[in-house]
Parts: C-alpha cells; structure tokens; sequence
C-alpha cells in the first residue's frame, strides 16, 4: 500500500511539473484513449519506461505522463498506447474507441495505417535516413493537395538543425 | 561502435546537423575527362549503333569504367575498377570497325588509346587530393563515404597505403556507403563523387560537422540545398552551411561539363534476369514445371536473387535494428528492401526448409513426397483436360469445395503449398481427380510433411540463434554478406545477404530458380 502511495505521489508531482497548472490526480484517475504511437515497440519502451527525467525538482519518466496502456499493470488507469509499425494489422481497440491522436514514429507505420487512421488527428515524424522517407513525403504531400486549410506555424520555436515541420488541416471521415 | 541510449544517439545526431559545414573539392584532371568526353562524343556519334548488341557489350563496360573512376578514390590501372574483358572487347570492335562502322572507326581508335593508358597508368586524381587534405588536417581515422559497397575495401586500402607511402603509418580508414550509417555520427565525411549520387540526408541531416565533397570539376553537381516541403507550407530548422574551394565547381565551358546523373550507372534489369535463367541447365527445364511471377533482388557481394512476388509470401531475415546480435526473423517478401539481411541456401537447392523436412521425416519422406506430386499431378491434368482454371474451381465447388477460385486453385497445384486448408476442398480434389478412395491416406501424408515443415523451420531458427549469437550486428552490417553453417548436414549453409535493390517490375520465371543466388555482371 505504502510502495504503491509513493509511486502515484511520484508521478503525480512528475506531471506537474511536466504539465503546470494540470491536474494531475484527475489525469491519473480515469483511463481514456488519448494517443495511440506506431513505431517500434522495443525502442520506445527504451524512451518511455527506462529514461529517466528530471524536472524542477520532480523526477519520473515519460510513462508518468503518458502511461501507455501496454506497459502498465491490469487494472492500472491508462492514456495511451502504443503498437508495432511492423505488424500485419491495423491496430484495433476495446469498445471502438477512436484515439484523439495517432502519432506515428516512423515512415512504415504512417504508410501502412494512415488511411485507417482517419477519424484521429495525425502527427507523423519522419526520418530522413528511413528508407521510405520519400514515399511518405510523397504521401503527405499529395494529402496535403486536398488540405482544409493551413496551420501557422510561425507560434512555435524553430525547429532544430535539419529538421521541416509542416502541417495542415483535413476532413476527418 | 558502442551502442548508446537512443536520446543520447538522437541528441549527437541533432548537433551534428547544427554545426555541420559541407565544403566541395573540385577535382582538376585531365586523362579521366578525357576519356569521359570522348565516351560521350563517341555514344553521340554512334547513335543507333550503340544498341547493337556488339557495340552494347563495350559500351556498358566503358560506362562503367567512367563511374568508376569518377567514384572510387583508386588508381585507374588497379583491376577492382576495370570491368572484365574491357580491353580486349574494345580493341576487338576497333578492329572490325574499318568494315562494319567506317564512320566510328576513327574515335573508337581514340577511344581504346585512351583507355588504354588509363588502365596502364596509375591515375588517382580523386584519392591524391583525398590523401593530400587527410594529411593536411592530421586526420588519423578518416571516414569515407562512397556511392558503391564494392569499392569500400579497394579505398580503405588504398588511402592508407597512399599515406603510408608519405610517411603517416597507424591512419585508421573506414569506408561506408549511405546504408551503413544508422546512428553513428562523425568529425569529418569525406564523401566521394557527385553529390547528387548520394541520397539527400547525407548533406541536408550531415552525420557530420564537416562533409568535405570530392568530386571532378567536369561533372555538373550540386549539393541538394532545398527542403522536401515547399517553404510555403513548412517551417525550417537550421541548414548546413556550404561552401566550395578553388572556384566555380564546374568552371569548365558548357560543352565540357557532364551532368553527374548522366554517367550513374542504370541496372540492366533485364540482362540480371537473363543470368539468372542462364543458370537453368537443359537437364533441368521441364516444360511442366510451374512458372512463377518473382522479384529481382541485387544483394551484396554480385549476386542477384529471384523472389515470390505473391503478397503473402514470406523470407527469413535477420533482424538488425536495434539488437547487439542479429535476429532471425521471417517477413513478407513484400517488406524486405535495401538494407535488409536475407538469409537464403548458398549450398544446394534454394528452399532450405525442404531437406531439413526430409530429414525430420526419416524413412517416411520418399513415400510422402511422392504422394505430394502424385495428387498435385492429377490435379495439373484435370486443369490441361478442361481447358482453365475457372472450369475447374466451379468443378470443385460443386463437389463441396467452397474454396475453389481461380487464386486458391493455382496454390494448390502450386509446388510452394502442401494442402487445402480445409479438408473438405481436399475432398473435393481427391474426388475430381479419382483418388478418393485414399483420400484420407493422402490427408494423412500431407500433414505429416506440413508438421515437418514447421518442426524444420522452428530447427532451423534455434540453429541460427545459436551460431548468430556470437555476431555482433555491427560486424554484419559492415560485412554486408555472412555465411552460417548449420550443423545438420541436410541444411547446410545459409547466407545472409543484404539486399542492395529491387526490380521495379516483376517477371515471370520457373519455380526452381526462386530463392537461389545467382552472381552477375553488368
């Protein structure tokens, strides 16, 4: 019971330094299908699960704030998940729920499962190295012909060295 | 290579991009653009004549020589950069030209002086000005990055050597190809050839802070500077900054300047795919045989290999991301591209889950195997007596086959499958091809050989796991090519290669050829 306190205490103060002004009990009380990531599971876990941070005085690790529901306990209230950009099958979920956003880590899962992602807002991160790099641009670019309307980027900080950020908006289905 | 937490290898990654400087080495020389002009000019000239299968032959050879020299930081007279027979083929065509080609006989003439010298000469324009900034800057473990894997081990010797010769002994030189960077991140790239052969990360992401291009002024080139968004729609972080020494990098006049996307060599795809049938000897063509629709592959090491192009066909692989030690693992052919390990049977036939099979079936393997073609062959005469396939799917179904179609019937004669999956469509062939009587025997058999085929497959994977346990993934990515031998005999030896490209197009080819390396030549 004790050890358990601790935990939710940590990751409590964790996400609020992570997230000022958020309420962290409320967040860690209820489970719901925020985001869904595609990529590859076992370098995720990595970033997720075993990467320590430190922030203000609070530490923890991504799972404290994300807390993918593959990498939690039964019964543990989860926000996320996540799933292998290298199976055969679009990713299911319980009840028909509809991720609020999939982000997709890697060309192959974007490729594969965009078009079944539909309904959820889409952020896709590319790898210029990644051997489909160009067939996912090419993708991305062709969507973005029959794009909604633009979003401004000019807000956010510039991006690092060697990175292009694009987005757009498009009709869900 | 120490293999680092993924952020830290992500961070360095990051940095590199932000301090990155790329800086071009126009190359002047003159016996290499000579003979690149007069390539040129005699092709020109040619022109019709240069599709003649004679003529063709050369030409791809001369081509190659050309790209060779314009990548490979090597002497033109060293015989890892001359493609075989070059000569030989050249000054033959020289000498019938008088007869056949009047009109080209004078620059053919021109031509095979000119090569000739080359490939007597020890010309190294590329890795003299490489050798000569290496020393200049103290580089004691420069990393070349080359457009093709076959000149990486020609160029790490040679650079070494050249330094050597002037007095820097212990310089530790490491060539790659773009491949082979995976997270690692450098001081300095010195990177060989036309920009524009590399792909465009290597001078928009650097894995380096400085890239130092080294490359012949006569090839028109340029370093890929604009992003893959349009800036209308994109935000941009930081780009590398660039720079050139000595001038203009192509300050030649228009008319001796080559677009260095006009020497890349092109695969002939369709000669790979005739060396590949080449294999096939008489003895061996059987007009029955089953036909195909497969891939072509280039893998490592000048082989080539002809793949199942059906979607749901799989290969065993080794699986080097993110693991210390490769992973067997069986994908889709579909999903297999450069980069990826295959493992295929260099000793014996191609399939190499069949003798193991054979091998795990003792005694019982003649008399299954034969039942295996015997059913398959009634069912290939029914197909021939009617005519086509649709005729006979329909045939099926009415004899309570609900699975009949055209797609699964052609599986199931297929070499590649053992059984229906449901035994009622089984039932239905034993029935059409009057062998229902030991319907039930056949059934029998072919769950032996389909158990079999499991069991060898699981055998073969606990095999591999063993023996690639003692690999590190670092030290077969830079092999590019690792033999396994299995210690059951009937397995034998398995290689892994890694695949270079893949055919745009598929062909038709005979079963027996699928899965099967084979060498060839451009």
């Amino acid at each position: 019971m004790n050890q358990q306190g601790r935990q939710i205490r940590t990751a409590t103060s964790f996400i609020e330094a992570f997230v000022p002004g958020g309420d962290a009990a409320a967040y860690l009380s209820r489970s719901s299908l925020d985001t869904l990531i595609v990529g590859r599971i076992n370098l995720l876990k990595r970033e997720i699960c075993d990467t320590r941070f430190a922030l203000d005085k609070a530490t923890g690790s991504l799972q404290d704030v994300l807390r993918v529901r593959r990498f939690l306990g039964s019964g543990e209230m989860y926000r996320s998940e996540i799933c292998t950009s290298a199976g055969n099958r679009a990713p299911t979920f319980p009840g028909e729920m509809v991720p609020h956003t999939v982000i997709f880590d890697g060309a192959r899962g974007f490729l594969k499962w965009q078009s079944d992602m539909q309904d959820s807002h889409r952020v896709v991160m590319l790898d210029r190295s990644d051997p489909e790099f160009d067939d996912a641009v090419n993708l991305l670019m062709q969507q973005s012909m029959s794009r909604l309307g633009d979003v401004d980027l000019s807000a956010l900080p510039k991006p690092p060295a060697g990175v292009e950020l694009i987005a757009y908006r498009t009709r869900t289905r | 290579m120490t293999r680092h937490h993924p952020l830290l290898r992500a961070d360095c990654i990051y940095r590199s991009i932000a301090e990155a400087r790329i800086t071009q080495h126009p190359v002047d020389e003159d016996p290499v653009r000579h003979f690149a002009h007069l390539l040129r000019e005699f092709e020109r000239e040619a022109g019709p004549a240069a599709s003649h299968d004679a003529w063709r032959v050369v030409l791809a050879r001369l081509r190659r020589y050309r790209f060779n020299l314009a990548a490979a930081p090597v002497p033109s007279n060293h015989p890892d950069i001359q493609p075989g027979g070059m000569l030989t083929l050249l000054d033959r065509m020289v000498q019938i030209c008088g007869a056949s080609y009047p009109v080209l006989e004078s620059r053919a003439t021109s031509l095979l002086e000119v090569v000739t010298k080359l490939c007597e000469e020890p010309h190294n324009p590329l890795g003299n000005a490489l050798a000569s900034y290496v020393k200049e800057q103290h580089d004691m473990a420069p990393v070349l990055l080359l457009k093709e894997r076959r000149h990486v081990s020609i160029a790490e010797k040679i650079l070494r050597g050249t330094l050597w010769a002037e007095g820097i002994a212990d310089v530790e030189v490491t060539a790659l190809v773009p491949g082979d960077f995976g997270d690692a991140c450098y001081r300095r790239l010195y990177v060989i050839g036309a920009a524009r052969w590399f792909p465009r990360h290597v001078f928009q992401a650097p894995r380096a802070g400085e890239v130092h291009v080294f490359s012949f002024r006569w090839l028109r080139d340029a370093i890929p500077a604009e992003g893959v968004f349009p800036a209308t729609l994109s935000r941009r972080g930081g780009v590398p900054t660039i720079r050139t020494t000595g001038g203009n990098p192509t300050r030649e006049i228009e008319t001796a300047v080559i677009e260095a996307e006009e020497i890349e060599p092109v695969h002939d795809w369709g000669h790979i795919l005739r060396s590949g049938f080449q294999r096939s000897k008489d003895s061996e063509i059987d007009q029955s045989e089953e036909i195909v629709v497969a891939r072509t592959y280039l893998l490592e090491d000048g082989y080539a290999v002809f793949l199942d192009a059906e979607s749901d066909r799989t290969v065993l692989t080794l699986n080097i991301r993110d693991h210390e030690h490769p992973v067997p693992k069986r994908i889709k052919i579909r999903d297999l591209g450069p980069g990826s390990f295959v493992l295929l049977r260099t000793e014996g036939s191609g399939d190499y889950i069949i003798p193991v099979a054979d091998t795990l079936l003792g005694e019982h393997a003649e008399r299954v195997r034969e039942m295996q073609r015997e059913w398959k062959h009634c069912l290939k005469q029914e197909i021939k007596k009617r005519g086509d396939y649709g005729a006979v799917a329909a045939k099926l179904r009415s004899l309570g086959g609900h699975r009949a179609n055209e797609v699964n019937l052609r599986n199931w004669v297929s070499e590649r499958s053992i059984r229906t999956e449901a035994r009622e469509d089984f039932d239905a062939i034993m029935q059409l091809t009057g062998l229902e009587e030991r319907a039930d025997k056949f059934w029998k058999a072919m769950a032996m050989i389909d158990s079999a085929h499991r069991r060898a497959g699981r055998h073969i994977r606990r095999q591999l796991l063993q023996k690639v346990v003692n690999v590190s993934t670092d030290e077969l990515e830079r092999a590019g090519v690792m033999h396994f031998e299995l210690d059951s005999a009937d397995s034998g030896r398995l290689t892994a290669f890694r695949v270079l490209e893949a055919a745009p197009e598929t062909a038709e080819v005979p079963y027996h050829l699928l899965n099967a390396p084979f060498p060839w030549e451009e």
